[in-house]
């Protein structure tokens, strides 16, 4: 069984992009579990989605250290850093996490996900970049063609009102798809 | 068929449970009274749920040949709110005291009106908690002595059809009358279940009442007290009718 | 084929309309408030044949569920933390009038407002709340496939049993969202009216219903409180379940007991390290409580571990059930606060 703690900013889209890979590795007859965690306020704050997939039976929604962590923030390292064992694969957000710590983690991989974002065109997409990394992280089993049929249909709404956000979507999580080699 | 003199028994009175519970000098049986005429007259005996709340109300759960439901506090009024919403065709009316709709449960009685809801609501207001020993009510007048105030009770109290009509723009029937001039309740009454009964939502009508036990007082001081009450509390309809 | 991704809370309403569910009343509150959002959405598509209102608090949402119930719905409510305080005042009268209502009991972080988050706190509150004894059923499903299942069988036991019925879960269960299988039960208890069974009566007392809940003279509310004591005891072995999680059959000398979320939790503890002298009781019904079922699973138990996130709601009906037995009993409490497999690993090898 495989763990993922997404770790961000409330607005990073930390949930939008548990939803969709949710949806790609239900498309994979996993089973899978995800609980957002979430406090008392509506806004703001560090947000946090616990996602669990494998072959076997899934009996407990959250976890105490994670195989792939992906942190977006500073606040949100600080607050997680404790998920985070040897073995786990770390994902960071290199333009807002200034603490030297991460950098000595021995499988971190650091990404300006904020820069790159707006280099497409919109900070809204960076999270589609975040799960081209992802994906590529978990390897084996996902195509960038399944990623794009989820991503339709979690966003098939906002598409219709905005169709240039799947062009940069995709070209978001294509970027992504190819930053870890 | 309409009782114009108005002295036999209901045809819905249930006999078994005569003679009621009520104190002697009490008014709750002349509104009930007034009640099982207008059930009788309406012809929907079969087909009403009453609910009582606690307090001296709660003394009329088997007082009639009609379904009836009891509880407490002032949440008479959500139940028959419930209910009503769940079986439209039915009448619902919910018969509380002064502190189970204005005090415990004013939150209900305030919202069933915002709502529109189509129940009908009688209040009886004796300005005291009956049941309880007489205790100050939110419709104790100033200076009244109640066991819980000694020494005369403070300005302030509660005027439960005004605060009605000014809750919400929604036309509803609300009235006060008084046990005191049955011949007039009983059309109140009347008035408010058939405005359920055509579906305009929400009707209302506050009783001001009898305690002689509470209010310490012999036939005479009675009704010189219920005047008293009658000189606050205005005895009259104060229906919004749709502009 | 995949099965439905679906949170806990979308999964109640699911098996709420599968059960037969008509009505719903309810106030906000969180980790609960998706499951009145839930049935409001499904209201707008099907007016004609559902209710729904937002009340002004959650008194008046158990009250209406309650004279909806008396009308002939199947109506039900859902609600958690304070709210289920509040709550407690309805609860009770259908406790005290047997009137079947469900609830869905969303646990949150106590006492007080505390935390809209997770706990096991409101065991007692939901079993026991109120002026009685707790004449009541409480279903603590595990997973999000049981909340299916039982928030069905609720409706069923429910009505079959003319009580009032509860299923006890969490904002973990109630916010995850996985893979479940939606099935049509096949066989489900008919709601009927208490009052206004016919329009067409007569002069006949007989022929009216007036129901109460207040008594005068206290032979009159004992006689009540026998009535109701009679009914339980004979009611309460059909209504009893429980599971036992093993991983084999060999010989066990720890008894995990825990109930709920932190059950699943010590499933997946006893999974993940092939444990095989350990194995977990789970009640299913915290009320009644699975007593017999649980002395049985005693044989060569050399120590007991009762596991919760409150501190000891649950070692309370455990102890209270097996009184007189003396295998020693240890406790491992985190109220408010989740109990993950990895702590019940650790666990079980301090207690080796």
């Amino acid at each position: 069984m495989k763990k993922i703690l997404i770790a961000g900013e409330g607005g990073q889209g930390v949930q939008s992009l548990s939803k969709i890979l949710l949806d790609i590795l239900n498309n994979k007859d996993f089973h899978i579990s995800f609980v957002p965690n979430y406090g008392v306020e509506q806004r703001g704050g560090v947000s946090l989605g616990y996602i669990q997939f494998g072959t076997e039976n899934i009996y407990y929604p959250k976890f105490l250290k994670a195989n792939i962590m992906v942190i977006l923030s500073e606040r949100a390292f600080k607050r997680t850093s404790d998920y985070i064992n040897k073995d786990s694969i770390v994902i960071y957000n290199a333009d807002l996490i200034n603490d030297p710590t991460i950098k000595k983690i021995k499988k971190s991989y650091g990404f300006t996900f904020d820069t790159l974002s707006k280099e497409i065109g919109s900070l809204r997409v960076m999270n589609m970049i975040v799960l081209g990394t992802i994906m590529k992280t978990i390897k084996d089993f996902i195509k960038l063609g399944d990623a794009k049929k989820s991503i339709n249909r979690v966003f098939g709404d906002k598409y219709i009102k905005n169709p240039n956000l799947k062009v940069l979507n995709e070209k978001a999580l294509e970027l992504g798809y190819n930053l870890i080699k | 068929m309409e009782n114009k003199n108005n002295l036999s028994w209901p045809k819905c009175w249930k006999h078994s449970s005569k003679p009621h519970n009520f104190c002697p000098g009490c008014g709750h049986p002349i509104i009930l009274k007034q009640l099982g005429h207008t059930i009788d007259e309406l012809g929907i005996q079969s087909n009403t749920l009453f609910g009582i709340d606690i307090g001296c109300s709660l003394l009329a759960w088997n007082f009639f040949n009609v379904d009836t439901i009891q509880t407490h506090h002032g949440r008479t009024i959500p139940v028959m709110t419930g209910a009503k919403r769940s079986k439209p065709k039915m009448v619902s009316i919910a018969y509380l005291g002064d502190g189970g709709a204005y005090a415990i449960g004013m939150q209900h009685l305030i919202s069933a009106r915002i709502r529109n809801e189509n129940i009908t609501v009688i209040i009886v207001n004796n300005a005291n908690y009956g049941m309880t020993g007489g205790q100050e009510a939110p419709t104790t007048i100033p200076g009244q002595i109640t066991a819980t105030t000694q020494s005369g009770a403070d300005e302030f109290f509660t005027k439960g059809p005004e605060l009605l009509s000014g809750a919400s723009e929604s036309p509803a029937y609300i009235a006060r009358g008084s046990v005191d001039n049955p011949i007039q309740l009983k059309g109140f009454i009347k008035k408010a279940i058939e405005w359920q009964m055509t579906g305009k939502g929400f009707s209302f009508v506050e009783v001001l009442s009898f305690c002689p036990t509470n209010w310490r007082t012999d036939a005479k001081a009675t009704i010189e007290f219920m005047n008293k009450l009658k000189s606050i509390y205005t005895i009259k309809e104060f229906t919004k009718e749709n502009k | 084929m995949s099965k439905e991704l679906l949170t806990g809370n979308e999964i109640i309403v699911r098996a709420a309309l599968n059960a037969g569910a008509q009505a719903f009343f309810g106030y906000p509150i969180t980790p609960a408030t998706e499951i009145m959002a839930e049935w409001d959405t499904f209201y707008e598509k099907n007016r004609n044949n559902l209710l729904f209102l937002q009340t002004e608090d959650e008194m008046s949402a158990g009250f209406a569920t309650i004279g909806a119930v008396v009308t002939g719905k199947k109506a039900f409510t859902a609600t958690a933390g304070p709210g289920n305080i509040l709550m407690q005042d309805a609860f009770s009268m259908a406790e005290a009038m047997q009137i079947p209502i469900v609830a869905i009991i969303g646990q949150r972080g106590g006492p007080s407002t505390a935390s809209v988050i997770y706990s096991q706190q409101e065991l007692t509150l939901t079993a026991f709340g109120g002026n009685g004894e707790g004449y009541r059923i409480v279903y603590s499903p595990s997973t999000i496939q049981e909340l299916y299942d039982y928030t069905i069988k609720a409706f069923n036991t429910a009505w079959k049993y003319t009580t009032p019925t509860f299923v006890l879960t969490d904002g973990y269960t109630l916010k995850t969202r996985t893979n479940v299988e939606i099935t049509r039960p096949k066989n489900l208890e008919k709601s009927f009216p208490m009052v206004l069974k016919s329009n067409k009566r007569g002069k006949k007392e007989s022929e009216y219903v007036n129901l109460r809940n207040t008594y005068s003279v206290e032979e009159e509310c004992f006689k009540n409180n026998k009535t109701l004591i009679e009914k339980w005891n004979k009611i309460k072995s059909q209504i009893e379940e429980h599971e036992v999680y093993e991983l084999n059959k060999s010989k066990k000398d720890t008894l995990i007991i825990a109930h709920g979320n932190v059950a699943s939790s010590a499933k997946q503890a006893l999974y993940d390290t092939k444990k095989k002298s350990v194995k977990l009781f789970r009640p299913i019904t915290v009320n009644p409580f699975p007593i017999n079922a649980l002395k049985k699973e005693l044989k060569g138990i050399k120590q007991i571990i009762v596991t919760e996130s409150a501190n000891n709601q649950l070692l309370k009906l455990v102890k209270e059930n097996l009184y007189g037995l003396n295998i020693p009993i240890k406790t491992y409490n985190k109220p408010a606060l989740g109990i993950t497999p990895e702590e019940i690993i650790e666990l079980i090898k301090k207690n080796k």
